[in-house]
């Protein structure tokens, strides 16, 4: 079996050895592939601004602790809140643009999230409790929003963030609709 | 839920008369002033205590108006059954109506606390599984006889209730005339063995118990003044390798003390233990209790699979605790309910299977493999290696002798092997009869079957160090049970075929071409 693009599939493993998987037998190996769509471009943005204005308000804490001279701050505190910043602000969301990816279809939600641990979350539809739509201050600055679709699990929200308003408004619109297609109490 | 509709009442088709509202049982008026009594106890001691020399006024007051309460809450509270909703009136100055619909009830609740049984009274409690956690006690009936509240248990979870050898109800017209009772008593699946009661110093329950019996009585002890530490002299030699013998002794005391008071609780919570299932099928009881009985009913309906508990102490004596997983159960009862105590394996694993309804429990289980091997090993190693790395350290820096670090190094590093290695021998998964069953845990040890019907989703994790072992955590999301079942540390590849063998389809149009 080849390695397919890694990059492209962050859960493909490093290399075919992957142990007693492959020694299934008959059954040939399956494989999940990455949810279709890529969240907006925006998204790295509205990453890279809430870990900014959260740093922001960090120094500034501190520049008011040494302003007032409340204690001393060694000097590997400011190191910290850099490096705290420069992944917050640049590293993190430039990989989680690489990696967060989501698709609905006629029967499922499927997401992939993370950038450090990586997640992939699959709610039947069939399941589905709610469809949530929520924008926060930097996502209605740049015209984006995040879904939460959660199921009768207390484990099972799948949540779709950074993608176009527009989008999120159909992909509501067609999960409303199919979920209350179907009967029962989802349990 | 497939559920038959209610009867009796519901087949009527002429408009329904209004219910009238019905009250708890008279005797409560003997129990409520006495409850409220008892909650009052802290502020009554109080007023004895303070206005010891300043008249009786207060100390009488302080009992009169509890029991004042106590006669109120019997007059305040009211109940009816409606054809499709069960209503509950309360409250004195705030009143309260809460409603629930009948086709909504999962599971019934009576229990007897012990002045409710001297009276021959219960209280009962339903549970509409809503997944709210603000309900503070959900839906309680205090103070219901006995006979009135298995009736209304049978009209609630559709079952006709088969009484041995009740007393005639008294004719009472304003109740819901009980269902035609069955002959057939119900089909008994487990009862309780006295001498199971040798496992229950291995739970965790008594060291609980212990502890707490220790912080009372060093409080006892603070509070009479004597303080043994110095008394004994025992600050001048803290350090000393002479205190050793003492500490033996103490741990001894704690051992023991922890023993006995989980022998007496796990006897007191579960003397006479039934479990029973009626011959319809449809509703499964537990019946427990020494002091306090209670008798739980759960919908055979919502059961989506069982749990064997097998902590350490468990474990290396043979013995296991079982639960059913219930779906759509309060968030606060964990979505579980107890189906057998801490008992024998075969015990428990036979009262699963007849839960189950097949010995999914007891199929092998497919291991996860070398690499999922090395990942428990080095975590485990890891994890002890952190002490005695720091112990080493302070060696270096002569800030403790080194015999604390030779020590630690010797004990806990074997230690964490063969932790490492148990935990990886007890990973394991399988798909057996439409259940998913797992495996995992040496400390908390758990072995669970969930039927695949009860899976509503599934979440592939993969952290940095297991994607570069090729491993990945399978969670499947749940409304039952925990919420979740993790298969931990499996290769990625029988993670996705795991999943789509359990849930055919579902995966289908996300697989790699």
């Amino acid at each position: 079996m080849s390695t397919t693009e890694p990059a492209e599939d962050p859960f493909a493993a490093p290399d075919a050895t992957t142990g007693i998987g492959s020694a299934a037998g008959d059954a040939p190996v399956q494989r999940l592939r990455p949810p279709r769509h890529r969240v907006s471009p925006r998204a790295p943005v509205m990453w890279a601004l809430g870990s900014l204005s959260g740093n922001l308000l960090l120094l500034a804490g501190l520049l008011v602790v040494r302003w007032f001279d409340w204690f001393d701050l060694a000097w590997w505190v400011w190191a910290l809140l850099a490096v705290n910043a420069v992944v917050g602000v640049v590293v993190s969301p430039l990989v989680r643009y690489r990696v967060h990816r989501w698709e609905s279809t006629d029967s499922a939600v499927y997401t992939q999230s993370g950038w450090l641990s990586l997640e992939r979350r699959i709610a039947p539809m069939a399941k589905v409790q709610t469809v949530d739509v929520e924008q926060g201050a930097f996502a209605r600055l740049l015209g984006l929003a995040t879904v939460t679709v959660t199921t009768a699990s207390a484990a099972g929200p799948v949540k779709i963030e950074g993608i176009e308003s527009a989008t999120a408004d159909r992909l509501v619109a067609e999960l409303t609709r199919r979920t209350t297609a179907e009967a029962g109490d989802a349990t | 839920m497939t559920e038959p509709p209610v009867p009796a009442p519901a087949a009527n088709p002429t408009p329904v008369p209004e219910q009238p509202w019905r009250r708890l049982d008279t005797k409560m008026l003997l129990v409520h002033p006495v409850q409220q009594v008892l909650r009052f106890l802290p502020v009554l001691v109080g007023l004895v205590v303070v206005g010891g020399s300043r008249g009786t006024w207060w100390q009488v007051a302080g009992v009169v108006v509890p029991v004042l309460l106590g006669v109120a809450t019997y007059f305040s509270t009211r109940f009816r059954i409606t054809p499709d909703q069960l209503e509950l009136r309360r409250g004195l100055v705030q009143r309260t109506t809460l409603s629930a619909r009948l086709d909504r009830v999962r599971s019934v609740e009576v229990t007897a606390p012990l002045i409710h049984r001297l009276l021959g009274l219960t209280q009962v409690r339903i549970s509409t599984g809503s997944a709210s956690v603000t309900g503070d006690d959900g839906f309680a009936l205090d103070g219901l006889a006995a006979s009135e509240a298995r009736e209304l248990r049978a009209l609630l979870l559709h079952r006709s209730e088969a009484v041995p050898d009740a007393p005639a109800a008294p004719a009472d017209p304003t109740s819901v005339p009980p269902p035609a009772p069955v002959a057939e008593p119900d089909e008994v699946l487990l009862r309780f063995d006295p001498r199971w009661a040798r496992f229950a110093p291995l739970t965790a329950s008594g060291a609980v118990i212990a502890s707490a019996v220790l912080a009372v009585g060093s409080q006892g002890i603070d509070a009479v003044g004597i303080d043994p530490v110095s008394d004994l002299g025992l600050d001048e030699r803290l350090g000393d390798v002479r205190v050793l013998p003492l500490v033996g002794v103490g741990l001894l005391v704690f051992l023991v003390l922890t023993a006995v008071s989980g022998v007496l609780g796990y006897l007191v919570t579960n003397w006479g233990f039934t479990l029973t299932r009626d011959r319809q099928g449809r509703s499964l009881q537990v019946r427990r209790g020494l002091t306090t009985t209670s008798e739980t009913s759960v919908e055979v309906a919502r059961v989506r699979g069982a749990r064997l508990t097998e902590p350490i102490g468990l474990r290396l004596t043979g013995a296991a605790g079982t639960e059913a997983l219930l779906a759509g159960g309060s968030v606060l009862s964990g979505g579980t309910a107890t189906v057998a105590p801490a008992a024998p394996r075969g015990v428990a694993l036979a009262t699963a299977a007849r839960v189950l309804g097949h010995g999914g429990l007891e199929a092998p289980l497919r291991p996860h493999g070398p690499a999922a091997r090395r990942r428990r090993l080095l975590r485990a190693v890891v994890g002890a290696g952190v002490p005695v790395v720091a112990l080493v350290v302070a060696a270096v820096l002569d800030r403790v002798p080194w015999w604390p670090a030779v020590t630690a190094a010797v004990v806990l590093l074997p230690l964490g092997v063969a932790l490492g290695a148990d935990r990886y021998r007890r990973l394991g998964h399988a798909l057996v009869e439409d259940h998913l069953v797992v495996r995992w845990g040496t400390v908390g040890g758990r072995h669970v079957a969930l039927h695949t019907a009860g899976i509503i989703g599934w979440n592939l994790q993969q952290t940095w160090f297991q994607r570069r072992a090729g491993l990945a955590t399978l969670v499947a999301t749940t409304a039952a049970g925990g919420q979740s079942l993790e298969v931990l540390d499996v290769p990625v590849d029988v993670a996705v075929a795991l999943a789509d063998a359990a849930t055919p389809g579902l995966l289908t149009p996300f697989l790699a071409a």
